[in-house]
């Protein structure tokens, strides 16, 4: 059945297979998911925290400027109002710088050791110059000593300060590019991740569902066709089967009507019933008068016992006569009783009638009947039950013809045609075993028979049912070839 | 012995009474019958005789009344006479023992011959039988001893041979032989023979 099979791409269960690789799919879309909150939050989280810190170092860097230049401000400072704010100044920045070293301190665990090294080794000097600020600030006079002090320990605390802070924006940078590169890993992970199940599952099942759609519409086209088809079969054949049992119908009404007429036919006529009732019927008085004279003939000649009378036997012997008589006269009477009933008659249809007939009586036998039917023959005038029970006669004796033979595939023909004398010729022809010719001449004649069992009386009441039609009867036949019987009927108006 | 008697079946009346004519002609006895059921009814022979039945009959067929006779045990010889013979019926008369077949229309002559024939065959036959029976009955006659010898004479045996067989005397074997031989009313050892075998086979 084409087109209603989905094509698979190989033995496994596409839906099964399907199966496997979109959970495949879901679990790489997931680890992608948790690689991203895994790698990319924290290090986000931590930039957010970085900046605060680098910020602080930054500031660290202004504001020991702030103190070296809060301290210079008061030791120059001209007159007690400058002196007092300066000094107010300067222990207000050294607060700060105070409080955001030790933040310095605490913000750099978790970053680069160095940054650590870095503020150890500032550390010292960040005491040093601490130390000279705080007693700069305390003392109310200027000092050169711890001026120069103050300025020498500025000078070794800011580069190593400065050298801290870059640091820590190398480090924070690093980070940053760090981050930049895991975020494209992850994106080109994801991008091929997608490029898989787009190539490994979509397309595979987008081809696999547009096949099963195509295979699917097919399948509905086709089996609309064949519906289509099937039902189209099925009107004609249930048409066909309702002509069918119309025509058989018509036919066995038809072949039951023959049959009602040839089974009358039959009680009343049929050849060799008729025939083998008469000779018996006649055979009895007949054999009686022989008995009686006979016996006659022996006592006048020799009157053995003298009491017997011959006269009583003779006179039965007479009355035997009489009952012989009068079965002929009965004969005679039967014969004649019917008028023949005669009316246009269609000499295909008589034929056709008669292959009714005896259908049934020839199927069992092996025998054909062919009809060799010459077309548009004109009607002819007769008693068609009449000819119809010549026909079945002739039938019946090329059957009897046939079985004597060895033929192999046994066939009667019956043929019709029209001749130039205005008569239609009907032929029946089998190929059995044929009469000699020195009996042809015979056959019509009344008690002859070629067979053993028959009476003789078929050919001879067919002839004279043909004569009565004014038509003529006559035979051919060729010993071990077969036989032609056949008659002519006048056509209307002849 | 009685007179020959013939035994016409025909339903037919005028076939019936013309036979009864022609063979009174020639002298026969004859009772006829119109059908099987007065023929069994009738039917008491007293000596030889002959059946004349027609195959075709309403009722009981000339064919099945002779099988009946038959059964009975009655082997009076039959003529068949048949409107028209056909082999299977020939076959099953044959089969049931009867003589002759003879087909409508006959010729007299040749049906007279047959039943005097067949008389004749019977009276014979009779004549034949009454002689076995009373062959028989001498056969019956004899002692147990006298039908010893009498099996071993037709074995062949001499006395000699006999009397040590039976474990008698010579004398003894001689003296039941002229017993036996004067029973059977025979002379010579080969009529004694020829009886003895005779006996043994069937009419």
């Amino acid at each position: 059945m084409p087109g209603t099979q989905i094509d698979t791409p190989g033995p496994i269960d596409p839906s099964r297979l399907f199966a496997r690789r979109d959970f495949a799919a879901l679990g790489l879309v997931a680890l992608l998911v948790l690689l991203n909150q895994a790698l990319i939050q924290p290090t986000l989280l931590r930039l957010l925290a970085d900046a605060p810190t680098i910020n602080i170092a930054g500031r660290q860097r202004m504001l020991s400027q702030m103190v070296v230049k809060s301290a210079l401000a008061l030791a120059a400072a001209p007159d007690e109002s400058n002196r007092t704010r300066w000094q107010g100044e300067l222990a207000r920045v050294l607060a700060l710088w105070n409080t955001n070293h030790q933040q310095i301190r605490q913000g750099a665990i978790g970053w680069n050791p160095q940054i650590r090294q870095s503020l150890e080794t500032l550390e010292p000097h960040y005491a040093r110059l601490r130390a000279a600020a705080k007693t700069l600030a305390s003392s109310l006079a200027s000092d050169r000593p711890v001026i120069d002090a103050l300025l020498e320990a500025e000078a070794q605390y800011l580069p190593r300060m400065d050298a801290i802070v870059n640091l820590y924006e190398q480090d924070a940078r690093a980070r940053v590019d760090r981050l930049i590169a895991t975020g494209w890993a992850l994106t080109a992970l994801t991008l091929v991740a997608l490029i898989a199940i787009g190539a490994f599952i979509l397309r595979p099942s987008a081809a696999l569902i547009a096949r099963q759609i195509v295979a699917l519409k097919n399948a509905r086209d086709t089996l609309e066709t064949r519906v289509k088809e099937r039902t189209a079969e099925l009107l004609r054949v249930n048409n066909d089967l309702a002509r069918e049992s119309a025509e058989r119908s018509e036919a066995e009404e038809r072949h039951r009507r023959l049959l009602e007429q040839f089974s009358h036919v039959a009680r009343t006529t049929t050849v060799g019933e008729m025939a083998s009732s008469l000779a018996h019927e006649l055979n009895q008085p007949l054999g009686a008068v022989a008995n009686y004279l006979e016996g006659s003939l022996i006592a006048l000649d020799n009157p053995a016992p003298p009491c017997l009378d011959v006269r009583p036997a003779l006179a039965k012997a007479l009355a035997a006569t009489h009952r012989a008589g009068d079965i002929v006269k009965r004969i005679r009477q039967f014969v004649t009783r019917h008028n023949p009933n005669r009316c246009q008659t269609a000499p295909s249809q008589l034929v056709h009638d008669v292959e009714l007939f005896l259908q049934d009586d020839l199927a069992p036998l092996g025998i054909t009947l062919e009809l060799h039917l010459a077309p548009e023959l004109p009607l002819i005038n007769c008693d068609p039950i009449q000819i119809q029970q010549v026909l079945v006669n002739l039938v019946r004796n090329a059957v009897d013809a046939i079985a004597g033979s060895q033929t192999q595939t046994p066939k009667i023909v019956i043929s019709t045609r029209s001749t130039p004398e205005s008569t239609v010729e009907f032929a029946v022809s089998d190929h059995g075993e044929g009469i000699p010719s020195d009996q042809l001449p015979q056959i019509f004649d009344a008690y002859y028979s070629t067979r053993v069992e028959g009476m003789g009386m078929g050919l001879a009441i067919s002839r004279s049912i043909i004569e009565a039609h004014l038509g003529r009867i006559g035979a051919q036949s060729t010993p071990n070839l077969g036989t032609i019987v056949s008659f002519t009927l006048p056509i209307v108006g002849h | 012995m009685p007179e020959p008697t013939v035994y016409v079946v025909d339903d037919d009346a005028d076939m019936r009474d013309s036979l009864l004519w022609l063979l009174q002609t020639v002298g026969l006895q004859v009772e006829a019958y119109e059908s099987a059921a007065a023929f069994l009814k009738g039917f008491a022979p007293k000596g030889p005789g002959c059946l004349v039945f027609d195959v075709r009959m309403p009722g009981t067929s000339g064919l099945d009344l002779y099988e009946s006779l038959v059964a009975r045990g009655h082997e009076t010889p039959v003529i068949f006479i048949t409107a028209y013979a056909d082999v299977p019926m020939a076959i099953r008369a044959m089969r049931s023992g009867a003589v002759e077949f003879v087909e409508k229309p006959f010729n007299r002559q040749d049906l007279l011959d047959r039943i005097q024939r067949a008389v004749k065959d019977d009276a014979e036959r009779l004549l034949l039988l009454a002689d076995r029976q009373a062959i028989g009955r001498r056969f019956h006659s004899l002692t147990p001893k006298e039908r010893e010898v009498l099996d071993l004479i037709k074995e062949g045996q001499p006395n000699k041979a006999i009397s040590a067989a039976l474990n008698i005397t010579t004398r003894a074997v001689e003296m039941r032989r002229a017993g036996l031989m004067k029973k059977l009313k025979v002379r010579t050892l080969a009529e004694l023979l020829r009886l003895a075998f005779e006996r043994e086979t069937p009419v």
